[in-house]
């Protein structure tokens, strides 16, 4: 089969957009689902939650499939079986059924690893970060699709939208099966295959560079994914009166206008992602290492510095949104989260620009190491948000008491100025492997 | 268990990066009307992303 690099991006990013367009499409559906079946407010907070339920253990699984199985099969059978659950919901009568179903359509978020794997598997070092940005930006933007497009494409019809969701779905599991190539050359591919093993799995998870990257990745796509669960209830209680002043003066409008604030922190950090990757690639090329402690002559040390100026924005950027909070400006704080969903989608594009590099011969468990357990701190940072006595000051407390220890931890494990990915624990074990 | 190894001396880019840069600036642009557009509706009291007030 003849192939190039360029399809496999589209066959994977596609692919990606869908499987993020069916994610998110019990969310665009809920209040029509809510109205259809009276589901209360806790039944309706647990269908929204359930959508993240499968990413921490499915994505390490996923991780490990892609290079274990390669990923177009790996992919191809993703979007087949959340494809099919997606038609078999759209027939259901049942809410425990549809619940059931629509947590299995789910795992499709999982995926993000299996096309990470597959894109590195083909583009080189030098462009790299690019070519994940790509992917991974225009792929995210399916979630936001889903939620802008959908209910205004089907209305209230759930049913319809679940079950058109599926059968492209099982169109582009045929596609992937077909043009999918896993990797650039066979030798490539087997040796990614053969290190797929529980020794390989132990030695990535027990890097310090691969839970630096992890906690990075924490901290931006973490972040994300939190804040789009907590904004809208921060803005709505935080500046309650600044929203009526504007004349949202019903339940609806004050949902209207804090659920846009926290689309546009969702838009901004997925679409600035290809972004970060394109500024890792340019850090790269001008060999720029200007942060200190962080290795200067490693081949890919750009990168690292890259990163870690994204994370110090990152967390900047949280103490200033408790800073605009504290002045009770709609204004400056709307303004500083645009900021943050920048430093965000830096963050995340710097992450998955480096990931490949250091664990070229087990991308697929890297990425699902550094994509999976990363999104658990989605769940976490809500509930420091929501601990403190005042609704302002949860982004400064997170910024200090977890991003700061998360930084330091970054800077130490990118010290080295040799073979990073060689220092962790277990250092004695994998020693005498390497003996 | 070794990383990739990659120099840093600049290498020429492939046809294909010049549209992925296309695609990458583009993205950015809809971002910044999207949520420009957005937040333009909602600071003025007429609705926004994701409807109508």
């Amino acid at each position: 089969m003849t192939t190039n690099k360029v399809e496999q991006l589209i066959i994977a990013t596609v692919g990606f957009f869908w499987c993020f367009l069916m994610w998110f499409s019990t969310a665009a559906f809920s209040p029509s689902i809510a109205a259809h079946y009276h589901l209360s407010i806790k039944a309706l907070g647990l269908l929204a939650s359930s959508a993240i339920w499968m990413a921490p253990i499915g994505r390490i699984v996923a991780g490990w499939a892609s290079d274990r199985f390669g990923a177009p099969r790996t992919f191809a059978f993703i979007l087949a079986g959340c494809g099919l659950m997606s038609i078999a919901s759209a027939y259901t009568a049942n809410y425990e059924i549809l619940f059931f179903e629509r947590v299995v359509v789910a795992i499709a978020g999982v995926s993000f690893v299996v096309g990470i794997q597959h894109v590195a598997q083909w583009f080189g070092p030098h462009e790299i970060g690019t070519a994940e940005g790509l992917y991974a930006g225009t792929g995210n933007v399916g979630a936001g699709m889903g939620a802008l497009l959908l209910p205004r494409i089907f209305g209230v019809n759930y049913h319809g939208a679940f079950l058109w969701l599926g059968i492209i779905g099982l169109v582009i599991a045929g596609w992937y099966l077909v043009r999918g190539s896993a990797a650039k050359s066979t030798e490539q591919r087997n040796l990614v295959r053969v290190r797929s093993n529980l020794r390989g799995t132990v030695f990535v998870w027990s890097r310090y560079i691969a839970i630096a990257l992890m906690l990075a990745y924490a901290m931006s796509f973490g972040l994300e994914i939190a804040m789009n669960a907590w904004l809208p209830g921060y803005f709505t209680r935080g500046f309650h009166d600044a929203i009526l002043a504007l004349g949202f003066t019903s339940v609806a409008g004050l949902q209207i206008a804090a659920g846009t604030f926290a689309a546009v922190q969702s838009f901004t950090a997925s679409l600035f992602r290809p972004f970060s990757g394109f500024m890792s690639d340019l850090f790269q090329r001008r060999n720029w290492t200007p942060l200190p402690f962080i290795a200067k002559s490693l081949p890919y040390a750009p990168r690292l510095h890259w990163l870690g100026i994204s994370l110090v924005l990152i967390t900047l950027a949280m103490t200033g949104l408790t800073v605009a909070g504290l002045t009770g400006s709609l204004h400056l704080s709307v303004a500083i989260l645009v900021a943050i969903g920048i430093a965000i989608s830096c963050g995340t594009g710097g992450t998955f620009a480096l990931v490949p590099l250091l664990f070229p011969d087990r991308p697929g468990t890297a990425a699902g190491f550094i994509g999976g357990v990363s999104t658990a701190a989605g769940i976490a940072y809500p509930l420091v948000f929501a601990g403190g006595s005042n609704i302002h000051t949860g982004y400064s407390t997170v910024a200090l008491y977890m991003f700061l220890p998360f930084l330091l931890f970054y800077f130490w494990a990118a010290r080295y100025e040799r073979h990073p990915e060689e220092h962790g624990l277990l250092a004695r074990t994998f020693a005498l492997e390497e003996a | 268990m070794r990383s990739t190894s990659q120099s840093t001396t600049p290498v020429p880019h492939e046809p294909w990066y010049k549209y992925g840069i296309a695609v990458l600036f583009l993205e950015i642009a809809i971002a910044i009307a999207v949520s420009g557009y957005s937040l333009y509706m909602t600071f003025h009291g007429l609705g926004g992303f994701p409807g109508k007030h």
